[in-house]
């Protein structure tokens, strides 16, 4: 599940973005471009899953600090995502045969007008948009047989389990949108074959339910089951601006099974990886890639219980532990970025300048497995390293810049024939970040 | 005062082949050279890379994947062409890429104690099929890491033409 597009209007810097995602993006730009607040699009959607939209509002200053300063007060605030994940719901059964509803697409959209009230703002749109393709199914089981479930449990609902597609019957959209108080649904631009079907089909497919003016269908609270989609990767995105003197430091036992974004918490997510000999194995695989010298990881228990991650060194003969405190910051940042990409369940990761604390040398594999992650999770990286740059795919770029207004914006510098000319002649994109030629 | 030759630079395209450079014929060089050492010349420009190798003389090594192309020739000629000066002689071609290195190495026992399925022809696995074969492509490093514990350089030769070729005239 990956984020395929964000489209955002009058966000802090941005006036108009629209940005098509990648499995693996790097992001770059001068300083002061906009860089953190590209990112931090995705954090404050997030922080709108996770609690409320008032809160996240809240946390960044209040609705004030929230839109562009340089545009008209009235202006509003709009974001919206596209996801690629693909869900199926069955939808009914009857004597002509069992019928699902297959969602390849979905676009998840909001906006918020700011105003006097106590709030400082409300919400004037909510819309969900889920692109679909209505299939026959069969329950015979073969090579293409997939689980399919119900969304609500009517009579005519068919059981959950494996089925295996038989054709496509047609198309069409299933829309949530916000009605006054109201989340409501509806079906439309059904093709022709699918909208002769019998009557329970559409009332299978959604419910209405209530709403508040300040709320929006993204909180988890207002979740239900259709509104997955982009509220699942945003539910499973996860930002890591990592600190490696706060993760050398002892740290309570309990606590959450996340990496902290600033990576507080590492020798608790250690502890739980290496209890599996499996995980422990490839944990000290993957970072005496990094760190050659590493022989061995541990935590210790230290004062009060506190938990404090421990490395062994192949220099030292007598296997002495040593503590994170004494280690490199650049050794913590390499566990802390190991830790993250591959013992974390993340459907989006954002990295700010992971390579704050690592070696230009190790540029290369940092992206080598950033990239082998993709398949699994979506990587947005930030970086100033020109090493990185060195190592990237061209079309991976994208360039935060400002415009003549002083608005940031995202452009991906692959588009530039420019560019390519230079590429042709043994410049590397390194060099022309290096010369801020990049937005050729 | 040493007999060992001054250096030895092993130009390896990336950091899955510096890895089985380093861990595997580093050891083995070292016998023979003071100083044994990788650069990664893929994502290098050709200019830096024809400097170092200008700085050589012959004391190095070009190893290159042969890919997609039809035969060694094909290969060494395209090494040639971008880093002018390269010499002939001084170029292995891995076949056809360095996964199957990698795969060539391992025994049927240590196949099973990883829990990779044994591959007959290792000369044809591609970077494809060697993520296919160890799980993934979110598997890929660590498995090259352990396989790289289990290396038995005589069964590399055995299995590998490739790699064969380039003992022959490189390390015996």
């Amino acid at each position: 599940m990956a984020i395929t597009k964000l489209t955002v209007e009058n966000f802090k810097s941005f006036d108009k973005l629209e940005v098509e995602l990648r499995p693996f993006n790097i992001v770059v730009g001068s300083n002061a471009s906009g860089k953190s607040n590209f990112l931090d699009v995705f954090r404050f959607l997030t922080d709108i899953e996770a609690s409320s939209l008032e809160d996240a509002i809240g946390i960044r200053g209040g609705a004030d600090a929230l839109g562009n300063i340089n545009l008209d007060d009235n202006r509003v605030l709009r974001i919206s995502v596209d996801t690629d994940d693909v869900r199926r719901h069955l939808a009914h059964a009857t004597s002509d045969g069992t019928f699902g509803i297959k969602i390849e697409r979905t676009t998840y959209e909001f906006t918020i007008r700011f105003d006097e009230s106590d709030e400082g703002f409300e919400v004037v749109t909510d819309r969900l948009t889920e692109q679909f393709k209505v299939v026959e199914l069969d329950s015979s089981l073969g090579s293409g047989s997939r689980f399919w479930s119900p969304v609500f449990p009517w009579a005519s609902t068919p059981p959950a389990g494996l089925y295996t597609e038989q054709r496509v019957l047609g198309t069409g959209q299933r829309l949530n949108y916000r009605k006054c108080d109201l989340i409501e649904f509806r079906i439309k631009d059904l093709s022709e074959e699918v909208r002769c079907m019998e009557e329970p089909f559409s009332l299978n497919l959604g419910v209405s339910f209530p709403t508040g003016r300040h709320q929006v269908m993204l909180q988890r609270i207002h979740r239900t089951t259709l509104v997955k989609g982009a509220a699942d990767a945003l539910a499973n995105t996860s930002t890591y601006d990592f600190d490696p003197r706060k993760a050398q430091l002892a740290v309570p036992p309990s606590g959450s099974r996340e990496l902290d974004e600033d990576a507080e918490n590492l020798s608790v997510i250690l502890r739980e990886i290496l209890r599996s000999p499996e995980s422990k194995k490839r944990l000290i695989n993957l970072v005496s890639v990094l760190l050659p010298f590493v022989h061995d990881l541990d935590v210790g228990e230290f004062g009060f219980g506190q938990l404090m991650t421990t490395l062994t060194e192949r220099f030292s003969d007598k296997g002495h532990r040593l503590p994170a405190y004494f280690a490199s910051d650049g050794t913590v940042a390499c566990l802390a970025l190991v830790v993250a990409l591959y013992f974390q369940e993340n459907a989006v990761a954002v990295f700010e300048e992971p390579d704050r604390h690592i070696h230009p040398h190790l540029a290369g594999q940092v992206m080598q497995m950033m990239n082998e992650v993709t398949d699994n999770t979506q990587v947005i990286v930030t970086t100033h390293n020109p090493e990185l740059l060195r190592h990237a795919n061209l079309e991976d770029i994208l360039l935060v810049t400002r415009d003549h207004d002083g608005h940031s914006q995202v452009t991906r510098p692959a588009d530039s024939e420019v560019l390519g000319h230079f590429l042709q002649n043994d410049l590397g994109v390194d060099d022309l970040f290096v010369q801020n030629l990049l937005a050729l | 005062m040493s007999s060992k030759h001054p250096s030895l630079c092993l130009l390896v395209e990336g950091p899955d082949d510096k890895r089985l450079c380093t861990e595997v014929l580093l050891p083995v060089f070292q016998s023979v050279y003071v100083n044994v050492y990788a650069w990664m010349y893929s994502q290098q420009k050709s200019s830096l890379t024809t400097n170092l190798i200008q700085s050589m003389d012959s004391d190095y090594i070009v190893f290159g994947d042969i890919d997609e192309r039809p035969c060694v020739t094909a290969t060494k000629e395209c090494l040639t062409t971008r880093f002018p000066g390269l010499s002939w002689d001084r170029i292995v071609a891995v076949r056809p890429e360095i996964e199957a290195w990698y795969l060539a190495g391992l025994s049927d026992a240590a196949c099973r104690e990883l829990g990779l399925g044994r591959v007959a022809d290792v000369d044809s696995v591609t970077k494809e099929q060697f993520d296919g074969l160890v799980g993934g492509r979110r598997q890929h490093t660590s498995t090259m890491v352990e396989i790289l514990k289990h290396y038995d350089v005589e069964v590399a030769r055995q299995r590998s033409p490739s790699f064969r070729y380039f003992w022959q005239k490189h390390v015996e």
